[in-house]
Order: C-alpha cells, then structure tokens, then sequence
C-alpha cells in the first residue's frame, strides 16, 4: 500500500472501533510500546528543569509523587473507555464534549500543546547539532543563534518528509530509536555513578531556586504532574489496540511511570552535577569528546523521530475532528500547515526551550481541568457506559449532540478548572496562594473540573434530556434500521 | 454522499454488528475494581507523602 493510500485509511477508517481480532496487544506488547514512548529525549529535558528548583532527594520525591498522581489520573481520563470500547479517544470524547465540542479543544488546546512540543523539539535538534559542531569543528555557535534556528528548521524539514512517507516509516525509525535511547539511558546512569560519589550527589544545590523551599518542592511537584498530565493526548489511542483493562492500564502506568523517571532522573543528577539544565550542553562534558558527541548525534536524530510521531497522531486528530473541511486537504499539505508555527518559533530558540517549565505548566492546568471532566464524565455520570452507536451519530439522532454540537457543561467545567490551576499558581506572574505549596495547582483543577461538571450535568444537562445519562445504555445496542439510518 | 463516505458506513456497520456479536458471547468487563482501587491508592498515597514532605 502506498504511503499516502496508508495515511488516508488511517485517517477515515481509523477512527471506527475495532474489533477483537485487531486487538493485538498482551500485556507484554502493550509494556515495550509504553517504555519507547516514556523514554524520549524529553525525559532529560524534564529531569534538567526539575533540578532548576530543587537538589537530587527532593527532586527524585517530586517526580514520583509528580508523575504517580498525574500518570494515574491521566490514564483513567485516556486508556479506560477507549479500552473498552475499541475506539480512538477523540471520538469517545464526543460523549463528554459533543462533536463541536471535540473539535474546538482539539483546535485549541491539543493543537497549541503540541505545536508547543514540536518547537521544543525542533530546538533540542537544533542545539544537539550546534554543540556537536562546536565540539568537532571547533565553531562557536550561539545557543540562541541563527545557525540553532536553520538546525531547527532543517529538524522540521526533515520530520516533514519523514510524515510525508507515511507511519511505515515513523515505525521503523522508532524501532531504531527506542532501544537506542535505552542504551543511551543505562550508559549515561553508569557514567554518572562512576564518575560522581552518591554524596556529592546529593548535595548538589538546586540551579535557580526560589527563597522558599517548599515553594520549590511545590513547584517540582507540580512540573512533574504537568508532565504525567502531557501524555493524554496520545493514550487512548494506542490502548484501544490492547486486549483487556488491565493489559492497558498497568502497562501504560510500568512505562509512562517508571520508565519515564528513570530517564528523567539522569536529566536531573547530569544538571546537578554539571550545573546545566540543557541536556545539549552537559552530554559532552559528561560523556567526553567522542561518546558525548555520538550521544548528541543520537539525540538529534531521535528529536527527529519523536518530533514526526507527535505531529502524526495530532494531524489525524485534526483530520478527524476537522470533518470534510479538513478530509480534503492533502496530507502533505495538512502536516506543512501544523509546522508554520514551530518553523516560525525556531526564530526565537530560547522562547520555549528555556521556559519548558513554563510552557508544561500551562498546558497542564487545561489538560488537568480535561482529565477531571473526563473521569466525572465517564465513572461518575455514566458508570463505564456509553452508546457506541451514538458516537458515530451526526446531528440531533445523535445522543452526544447536546446543544448545538457543544456539551456547554462540559465546556464550562474544562474553563474552571483551569481558572482554579491558574488562580491557585500563575504561570505567567508566578503568583502563589498559600494552598498551592500543599495541594499543588493541578490536583484542585482536576476536583473543581469534575465537581463542576457533576453538578451541572445533574442540574442541567440531564434534565433538559441531552448527553443520553439516563438511557445506560449496554455496551453494545442491537443494530436495527432505525439506528442505521442515523449513523453518520 | 460520496464512495468514500459510503464505504466508511458500510465499514462502521460491519464493526459495529461484529461488536454486537462479540459482545453477546463474552462481554466486555467494565474496569476492575480492585485495579481502581490500587490507582486511588497509589494516588493517595502520594498525596499523603508529599503534604509530608511539603509540611516538613
């Protein structure tokens, strides 16, 4: 099947269910997939940053209760539903949010997240080959140079052509990519622990800390629930492939916790201990002239890989939730159109790169206020049911049509829960109320959003008779012509 | 409607009369409730730890 034929199946077929045969995915299966996503050139990034505000011991709590808070309640937002139904989780989502409803935070949120990711990722490329340039030809580029900005674009580029060629070719790379960044991973925990004493470990200060240490720890925490939280976008997706719940979640938690830490603290010990957050600065002077330069170059093509997948699964997210105005567009056309921004982002390398703790923060306070709408949603309103039919509806036959295409509740509760992240823990002031430095900002979000959209749902939306609540439904209701007739 | 939204009908149809089927014989099991139990647990039990930490 020729590529672009690939891509456009995947695009319209891809958001049906599948059935048990296509589910190819055991326990085992589901782990690997998991442990080559959590392990990706971002996790150093991550682990740097979090030794921006606190030393090794704090830092190592921050990530795990981090990460075990934000990749637990992500999970159940994503991998639950899409589990059992066999579908992708943007089309299970119409249940929660309508078909507009979708639409617009896939537009929105989804979009800028991951353009976001994309411009990151772009500039690591950028530096990676910069420092190795710097180090084997003795230039002197700038971090925040022109060349870094041409790196980054050629990163683009390329990520392009790679999308262009289709998800054959994205799998192939990752096949390469993933037990190498392992590889790179164990190597670079060995060089560290022969190379530095557990003690000075330990009592490396944090790199830029605030005055007030539980400020800092806060802080850490709440990056790393960002962190757990920036993972939604792709989970449910991938979990509608695995063969039982538990073959889904448990793996998923293995990989996107316990792989994504271990990598992320090597970030955090080499920034300690090295005194550079920017893991393109520290590999040379960690790995030495040649293994640090082989260990760049491997970076940069793995930004390469990661940086194609991310674009992949966002653009048919688009193509789906953009309907027939988006179905026409070619391929090739729709991923170039995704990379405007980060290609014009790749002019100011130091605008994302060096505020990632910034840019994670605040895509977790919305994707913290989805992720506890989804779950009030989904266990609370609807007890694990929905009407598959009614997903694949259009207009008022469909159940999840609420208002107009939008489920306003829904809606409502997203925008407070993310007014509550930010009024708890501004982003761009950096302004802290007393409750921050205790509850975090994303663990109230989360309870806000879900309370909301109980409360509104009950008072509001059920009894206007919209959103199917009271119908629970079986899993599966019997196919007749009636029902027929409205799909699609 | 054009051959492209014909044929994704048709397939949606198919999958979802398979599914029916599927479901029938051996229904798909709602999330364990012991597994949730773990998750809450492992959330709490954050929680708890860093209001411990946080306080100290």
């Amino acid at each position: 099947m020729a590529a672009h034929e690939d891509v456009s199946r995947e695009a319209t077929f891809g958001s049906l269910p599948v059935t048990r045969d296509e589910r190819v995915w055991n326990f085992a299966d589901f782990t690997w997939v998991n442990v080559g996503l959590a392990i990706a050139t971002w996790a150093f990034l991550v682990g740097g940053a979090t030794a921006l505000m606190v030393g090794f011991a704090e830092g190592l709590l921050a990530m795990l209760i981090g990460n075990a808070i934000g990749v637990v309640i992500m999970l159940l937002a994503s991998v639950v539903s899409s589990q059992r139904y066999g579908v992708e989780q943007y089309t299970i989502l119409r249940s929660v949010f309508g078909f507009g409803g979708v639409a617009l935070i896939v537009f929105t949120i989804i979009l800028f997240t991951e353009m976001g990711w994309s411009s990151l990722l772009s500039v690591m490329f950028g530096r990676a080959v910069s420092q190795v340039s710097n180090e084997s030809l003795g230039t002197s580029i700038d971090p925040n140079g022109l060349a870094v900005t041409a790196f980054a674009l050629v990163a683009i580029a390329a990520a392009w052509f790679i999308l262009a060629k289709g998800p054959l070719t994205i799998r192939f790379l990752n096949r390469i990519v993933a037990p190498g960044l392992a590889v790179l991973t164990v190597g670079m925990i060995v060089l560290l622990f022969t190379e530095t004493s557990w003690s000075e470990l330990m009592d490396a200060a944090p790199l830029a800390p605030f005055e007030d240490d539980a400020l800092n720890f806060a802080i850490a925490v709440e990056f790393n629930l960002g962190v757990g939280f920036s993972w939604w976008p792709v989970m449910g997706s991938l979990a509608r492939l695995t063969t039982t719940p538990r073959a889904a979640m448990w793996p998923a938690f293995i990989g996107l916790f316990g792989a994504t830490i271990l990598a992320q603290v090597v970030g955090m010990a080499a920034a300690l201990t090295l005194t550079d957050s920017d893991p393109t600065v520290w590999m040379v002077p960690l790995g030495g002239a040649w293994l640090g330069v082989l260990a760049l170059l491997f970076v940069a093509f793995a930004n390469l890989t990661s940086l194609a997948s991310i674009v992949y699964s966002t653009c048919l997210a688009l193509r789906q939730a953009g309907g027939r105005f988006l179905t026409g567009v070619p391929w090739p056309w729709l991923c170039g159109g995704f990379f405007v921004l980060p290609a014009v982002l790749a002019f100011f390398p130091g605008l994302l790169y060096d505020q990632f703790l910034l840019f994670v923060l605040w895509t977790g306070a919305f994707l913290a206020a989805i992720c506890g709408t989804v779950i009030a949603d989904y266990f609370v309103l609807r007890n694990q049911r929905i009407d598959l039919r009614g997903l694949y509806g259009r207009g008022s036959a469909s159940p999840y049509h609420f208002t107009g295409g939008f489920n306003v509740a829904a809606l409502v509760s997203v925008g407070l829960g993310a007014l509550t992240f930010i009024l708890l823990y501004n982003p761009i002031t950096l302004e802290t109320r007393g409750a921050f430095t205790l509850l975090t900002a994303s663990v109230p979000a989360v309870v806000v959003a879900g309370v909301v959209h109980v409360l509104l749902t009950v008072l509001l939306v059920r009894r206007a008779g919209q959103g199917g609540y009271d119908a629970a439904p079986g899993a599966q209701p019997a196919a007749g012509t009636a029902q027929q007739d409205r799909v699609l | 409607m054009d051959d492209t939204d014909r044929a994704v009908r048709d397939e949606l149809e198919r999958r979802l009369a398979v599914l029916a089927v599927e479901e029938r014989e051996a229904p798909q099991p709602a999330f364990p409730r012991s597994d949730m139990v773990a998750l809450v647990a492992i959330v709490v039990l954050s929680i708890v730890l860093g209001l411990i930490v946080g306080i100290a």
